[in-house]
């Protein structure tokens, strides 16, 4: 048990010398309260939290973190902090600078307010949720207090904390939103932006925002964190504020480029791995890859050239890392290399094949070798296609020194770049482009209207989005109607903004109460966010796919989605049912709790729960109906020539294979535009024509629409529209 | 988000499961598509047509060495790579005036042309797209991409090879006209310079100057401008004659103020 904690906690940069780790979990418990140290200051020592005395536990720990470099500086930073308002601190991962930095804050600052029963708080932001769990726990262990009392985590759609909290670690977007209702974030005393330099869309959101509360608020202090070279940019934003830097504990890497470009970067990965593994002294191996089927295919090919040269190499464990990876194959990344196959053999490797999650969120002891074919999958958005989707695109400079690192963090390492020098200072920009210019900004927007922010045009970002990307924002916002034709935020923009959701799903959830089917989409909205519930072993595809049709609803994936929700909560969440039928029980439970979330926020603003009679005819319908009023701007037109185009932007899409659908529906709604093997349109569901012109007659107005196949079906409807109101009208 | 995970079961799909799946979607695109309705409609893309050619050739030429399923195969990658031609050709144009969202930012105080930010320092235009669809390394593209690269390199330097080869066959072929032209207008001026010197020689008929033309062969080696030339100039400073005015001037004084110059080129 301790030891499965520890490794779970060294994911992220708090580790301390392995062989002392070891050593620890062995001798855990009895041993430790006899060590010098137990016994001195344990007695005397009252945890000035909860009151209780320390246990052995603490003093151990607290060792440990003494020996973290950001320690040396602990006097120096809090002086800095005293005399300044805003602080930048720079520290490789592997400092401490996450876990400590908030204890050295709490231990000088003081908490306490004029009412007894609350305390002021201190809150570091962290751009991933594990992050910001994990570490938290991590840190509540550290100050031998119980984690969701003193120190807690908040993260979208779960709160671990309480009025006792004084340390909150939490997400960057999940600050975003307290502001919403906080705009000066009087709870906080100190706000700590930690892992600046991945400069999230939240963080740069957050950059812009505080600036303004910290000339409001005097006694609000601000500590800048980041790993990297970016410090300077950080630095000049905030009006020269003081930079502190944390050696991180490197040990000197040597790069090699390559000396031709590679034909084939996943050929040339494993080339490398298998001479590393014949020709190097023992220490283990740390690839980057781009995604899940890459890294899975790389492992299968690894274990297979090696398997092929027999007893002359040493065995080799290899293990895949990426974030969709359930948290106990995760762990396996921390376990050691293989022994000898036999006595005095030759040793054993292990091998790592990781997304960037191991760049900078993730620290793997024992990597000497570090593999970088130069690739990452990214996230991009194009407003003029209004497409969103990860691309595989080279990195950054920064990116390629930060991976060269990752092999010099427990003893001097080598670096093999799968690219020529050349392309490293040619090809290779400095910096990744923050995500604020590569997203759609719609959520964004509509979170800055609601904070009281209208001048978006001025708005002091560090890295101002380009222009077409807050129209798109806008126009979408606008056809919504969560803002008006002069850009006012409307009282269904208020609501909407309420929704920790994309615009789309917060409007379809608001109007359902129209359409007699909230509960239906409230499961439906659940469903769609979080990860794809379908597991697909490779071992039993044919089974798993079998057993997906049976969910497989003929008009489309989002009453699948909804099928499988009421299947789930039919047998009574019944975790056999799901292994039986090849669902992933934990992205189930996480939508139930999703669900929750939101039927508590349609609750505040006295939206309906409701549903149509399951029997009627119009069951389904109003469904359709509903997904349509938030989504009429996701809709694809099937063209003659027998292929999909987006409607407006007259893209070329196809169904994506995963869909239940087993026909081509003229008119499709889509939850995504994907750029993968091919140009997809994810989760599809049919609409009827008329209902677009019903729904949405302000988005399909044809005044407003270029010429193409689906204005002159569009046009016939609605004379044929006309003619029925004629009808009518005759006919009374 | 859903991203990696979906991914790899899409994949996984892709692979072996899918193949059938989406090897019967693509067949019935295949069957209601007559080669060229998958033209875009936009005006953008209408260069695809063009390119279509250069890219189809290659695979249609291996077909008969592959398996139904890779002739799929590299049939979906030659749609995917129009298509995505087709993306970017869209992504330069720009979201036009009448947009609402274009007005509504106008109202915030954005003017066309600017760049947003405290002081305006932000970039006036999106970030660009780049797909990648292949494995190859970076400072390499897309073999796809690299092969038109190369094909068209290889077109363009045969267009280059050709024009040259033109220029060069066209300057040897004036060069033999000029040779023969040197021939011809040598003999004229020999039967000119031999009727003026004794006025009795009648001039040369013009058969003679075919069956001198197939002469030539022989004397082409001995006959050089050099030769014409002297010719020439002993015709004029002697005679007062021009071959090429084709007359005997007065005098010296009416030859270099009426005649245009000494090569044929100049009348």
């Amino acid at each position: 048990m301790g030891t499965e904690r520890k490794r779970k906690v060294s994911l992220f940069d708090v580790v301390a010398d392995p062989s002392v780790s070891g050593k620890i979990s062995k001798t855990n418990g009895a041993m430790a309260t006899g060590s010098s140290n137990g016994k001195n200051d344990g007695s005397s020592l009252v945890n000035r939290w909860n009151g209780r005395p320390y246990s052995a536990r603490y003093y151990e720990i607290l060792e440990k973190r003494k020996s973290l470099p950001v320690w040396q500086q602990k006097d120096e930073f809090l002086q800095t902090l005293k005399k300044n308002q805003t602080l930048i601190l720079v520290g490789e991962t592997g400092s401490g600078k996450t876990t400590q930095i908030p204890q050295f804050v709490l231990e000088a600052v003081d908490m306490e307010t004029p009412d007894k029963r609350k305390k002021m708080m201190i809150a570091c932001t962290q751009p991933r949720r594990v992050a910001a769990m994990s570490v938290s726990r991590r840190v509540a262990e550290e100050m031998d207090v119980t984690i969701g009392e003193e120190v807690g985590y908040s993260i979208r759609f779960e709160d671990c904390s309480s009025a006792r909290t004084v340390l909150k670690y939490l997400t960057d977007g999940m600050l975003l939103r307290e502001a919403m209702t906080d705009p000066l974030l009087e709870r906080y005393k100190v706000i700590i932006l930690d892992e600046a330099h991945e400069r999230t869309l939240a963080t740069d959101v957050l950059f812009g925002l505080l600036k303004e509360v910290l000339k409001n608020r005097p006694d609000l202090k601000l500590v800048v964190m980041s790993a990297t070279l970016e410090a300077e940019k950080f630095q000049n934003y905030f009006y020269g504020a003081p930079l502190m830097k944390v050696p991180g504990r490197l040990h000197p890497v040597e790069v090699f480029y390559t000396s031709e470009p590679e034909r084939d970067y996943l050929e040339a990965a494993i080339r490398t791995i298998v001479q590393i593994h014949m020709l190097e002294p023992p220490g283990d191996i740390l690839v980057f890859l781009t995604g899940e089927e890459e890294i899975e295919d790389a492992c299968r090919k690894i274990n297979k050239e090696i398997g092929n040269m027999g007893n002359q190499v040493g065995p080799v464990k290899v293990v895949p890392l990426y974030s969709s990876l359930p948290p106990a194959m995760q762990q396996k990344i921390f376990e050691p290399a293989p022994p000898p196959s036999e006595e005095g053999g030759r040793p054993g490797r292990k091998i790592v094949v990781a997304t960037n999650i191991a760049e900078t969120s993730l620290t793997i002891d024992g990597i000497v070798y570090v593999i970088d074919p130069g690739f990452a999958k990214q996230k991009v958005y194009n407003p003029r296609v209004r497409v969103e989707s990860l691309l595989v695109s080279p990195i950054s400079k920064a990116s390629a020194h930060q991976r060269a690192g990752r092999a010099g963090r427990t003893q001097p390492g080598k670096c093999f770049r799968l690219y020529t020098e050349r392309s490293f200072s040619n090809d290779l920009v400095n910096q990744t482009y923050p995500e604020i210019l590569r997203s759609n900004l719609a959520n964004t927007v509509l979170t800055l209207k609601k904070l009281g922010i209208d001048d978006l045009v001025h708005f002091d970002f560090m890295d101002p989005p380009a222009p077409e990307t807050l129209m798109r924002a806008l126009e979408v916002l606008n056809y919504l109607g969560a803002l008006d034709d002069d850009g006012n935020l409307t009282k269904m923009g208020e609501i909407m903004s309420e929704f920790p959701l994309d615009p789309q799903m917060s409007k379809m959830l608001v109007v359902s109460p129209e359409f007699n089917c909230s509960n239906e989409i409230l499961s439906v909205s659940a469903m769609l966010s979080v990860p794809n519930c379908f597991v697909r072993p490779r071992e039993a595809q044919k089974a798993a796919d079998e057993a997906k049709a049976r969910f497989g609803h003929i008009d489309g994936d989002h009453l699948t989605l909804l099928n499988v929700y009421h299947a789930y909560k039919q047998n009574s969440e019944d975790p056999t049912w799901c292994y039986e039928n090849f669902i992933n029980q934990r992205t189930m439970k996480a939508a139930d709790n999703v669900r929750q979330q939101l039927v508590r926020i349609m609750a505040r603003y006295n939206l309906k729960l409701c549903s149509t009679d399951f029997n009627s005819r119009d069951y389904y319908v109003n469904i359709r109906k509903a997904l349509l009023a938030g989504y009429f701007m996701q809709v694809a037109h099937l063209e003659k020539t027998g292929h999909y185009l987006t409607v407006k932007d007259n893209q070329v899409v196809h169904l994506h294979p995963s869909t239940c659908l087993d026909h081509k529906p003229e008119w499709v709604i889509y939850n995504e535009y994907v750029l993968t093997s091919r140009n997809f349109i994810r989760t599809v569901t049919d609409v009827r024509g008329e209902w677009l012109v019903d729904v949405a007659p302000h988005y399909y107005d044809l005044e407003n629409f270029p010429q193409c196949e689906a204005k002159r079906v569009l046009e016939r409807l609605y004379k044929k529209r006309e003619r029925e109101k004629e009808d009518s009208k005759n006919r009374r | 988000m859903a991203e990696s995970a979906q991914n790899g079961s899409e994949n996984g799909r892709g692979r072996e499961g899918g193949e059938g799946e989406e090897a019967d979607y693509m067949g019935d695109l295949s069957l209601l598509l007559p080669p060229e309705a998958s033209e875009p409609p936009k005006s953008s893309a209408r260069k695809i047509p063009n390119d279509k050619p250069m890219t189809v050739q290659p695979p249609k030429k291996k077909s008969k060495l592959l398996s139904w399923q890779e002739q799929r195969k590299l049939e979906r990658e030659r749609k995917q790579q129009e298509e995505d031609e087709q993306t970017l050709a869209n992504i330069e144009a720009p979201i036009p005036q009448s947009n609402i969202g274009f007005k509504l930012l106008q109202q915030m105080g954005y003017t066309p042309g600017s760049a947003l930010g405290k002081e305006g320092s932000g970039r006036a235009e999106p970030v660009g797209l780049e797909i990648r669809r292949s494995r190859a390394g970076i400072g390499r593209e897309d073999p796809h991409k690299e092969k038109k690269k190369q094909e068209e390199f290889m077109v363009e330097r045969k267009t280059r090879k050709e024009e040259s080869l033109m220029a060069d066959f066209g300057s040897r072929q004036k060069s033999q006209w000029r040779t023969r032209r040197v021939v011809i207008n040598y003999h004229k001026a020999k039967a000119a310079l031999d009727q003026l010197e004794n006025k009795e020689v009648l001039e040369p008929e013009k058969n003679d100057e075919d069956q001198e033309c197939e002469q030539d062969e022989e004397e082409e080696e001995v006959i050089t401008e050099e030769d014409l030339l002297m010719i020439l100039t002993k015709l004029r400073e002697e005679h007062n004659y021009c071959l090429f005015c084709g007359c005997q001037y007065e005098s010296k004084e009416e030859l270099l103020s009426y005649c245009p110059g000494t090569d044929e080129d100049d009348h």
